[in-house]
């Protein structure tokens, strides 16, 4: 019922609080009781008896027709509490849409990533084989190659999902139902995200392992045998680490849609910050620089950094406390 | 499945027919009409309560608080008026002139 009663406050928080409006959802609050507990008393569960109850409510729009509420005292329905501008909203298929894309988008980087990290195989194992040219310019040819390949993965799919930016960048209202689903989606994804973080780790520091293994066993005479072992540890660490961006990139999708971690609505505010911090580190950096070169003390000149590194923090929390003032007003 | 302008049209008329007996209240309106439709017709709570409050409104219903046979829990009740059943008799009328005319356009379906 607590829910039930929940739903009935959001659906009446945009109508001015006038006697009418308090009778009607008095009365909608009677009506949607009655039929709750009637539904539990036919054996109905909690759930079922909720969603009946919630399914069957209709929309605000007759209601707010029929009381004849005038839309020039209290704002009108789309313009949400934040004065300053109406809010973005998100539904569930964009949400979706976001997900998919990104999922994909991951796979592409993965590949990119791996083209990159095996690059370098071909050569390695040519190189050290002989020193005739002809292995090792087909070497760096596939090298070249496979990097470029990758290259133009990353910037024509980065183009695509640009569009995707302010999601990270702006606050917006995720609507309440795709609220509920993806946080259950991402309460089912945690696990298989742990899972999959644990093994493309492992994979990474295993692959460390035949490389190590080849330096011991084998001297700089059997180059084959230890450039044949660090390509193996490329291949692992290329298969580690598209496990890590494949299930990495979609799961902090989650976040990015709640607004939650990195993505919460007070750091989207918060662009003080950013503005501080661009005048900031450069004027350190300057300092630095300067300073260091007019008395020559490098030696000690680099104190700087630790020193400005906190002092930002302090500067932070100072940004955070006047943003949060400004809001809160 | 049902027409929803169709139905918009006659809300107020399935009430009123409830109500011609004796007085109601919220729910229990809202289960006759979805047993005496036998499930064809579900009313949303939202347009229960608008046309209970357009029927009072137009001085069709007058509505006092009350409690169930057993001192149950206080409901707004809905009572009829002079005026409500006259109203009623006329869009009875109404449909009986309306659904005359449409049946005229309507193609038997050989069973």
């Amino acid at each position: 019922m607590e829910i039930i009663l929940n739903y009935l406050d959001s659906m009446f928080t945009q109508l001015p609080d006038t006697e009418e409006v308090r009778k009607a959802k008095g009365e909608m609050a009677s009506m949607m009781e009655d039929k709750y507990v009637e539904l539990k008393a036919e054996g109905k569960s909690e759930n079922e008896a909720i969603g009946i109850v919630i399914s069957e409510f209709g929309n605000m729009e007759e209601l707010i027709r029929e009381l004849g509420i005038r839309e020039k005292s209290a704002p009108s329905i789309t313009i949400n509490e934040d004065k300053r501008k109406p809010s973005m909203k998100i539904n569930l298929s964009r949400g979706k849409e976001y997900l998919d894309d990104m999922r994909q988008y991951a796979r592409k980087i993965g590949i990119g990533v791996v083209l990159c990290t095996c690059s370098p195989i071909l050569l390695i194992n040519s190189g050290v084989r002989t020193d005739a040219a002809a292995p090792t310019a087909m070497g760096l040819i596939v090298l070249f190659g496979m990097v470029a390949a990758a290259v133009v993965l990353f910037i024509v799919n980065g183009v695509s999902m640009s569009k995707y930016e302010y999601l990270q960048q702006e606050v917006f209202e995720l609507e309440p139902g795709a609220k509920t689903i993806f946080g259950k989606m991402q309460e089912e994804a945690r696990s298989t995200f742990g899972r999959k973080m644990a093994i493309g780790v492992s994979l990474i520091i295993i692959g460390v392992i035949p490389a190590i293994v080849a330096g011991i066993i084998f001297d700089e005479s059997q180059a084959a045998k230890i450039g044949a072992a660090v390509s193996l540890l490329l291949l692992f660490v290329a298969a580690g680490v598209y496990i890590l961006i494949t299930a990495g990139m979609p799961y902090g999708c989650y976040d990015v849609l709640l607004q939650k971690g990195d993505y919460t609505v007070e750091r989207k505010k918060n662009k003080l910050i950013d503005k501080v911090a661009a005048i900031y580190w450069p004027l350190i950096v300057a300092i630095y620089l300067a300073y260091s070169f007019l008395t020559e003390d490098w030696g000690r000149s680099w104190i700087i950094w630790p020193v400005a590194g906190v002092l930002f923090g302090a500067i932070a929390g100072i940004c955070s406390i006047s943003s949060k003032n400004e809001n809160d007003r | 499945m049902i027409s929803s302008d169709v139905i918009r049209g006659y809300n107020d008329t399935i009430i009123l027919f409830l109500l011609m007996d004796q007085p109601s209240y919220g729910y229990q309106v809202s289960k006759m009409i979805r047993e005496l439709s036998e499930e064809k017709y579900i009313i949303k709570e939202t347009t229960l309560y608008s046309a209970f409050t357009r029927l009072e409104k137009n001085g069709y219903v007058e509505s006092f608080a009350g409690r169930g046979e057993s001192g149950g829990k206080q409901r707004t009740y809905y009572r009829i008026t002079e005026e409500g059943r006259r109203y009623y008799e006329e869009k009875c009328l109404e449909w009986q002139v309306t659904k005359e005319v449409v049946e005229r356009f309507i193609r038997k379906k050989e069973l």
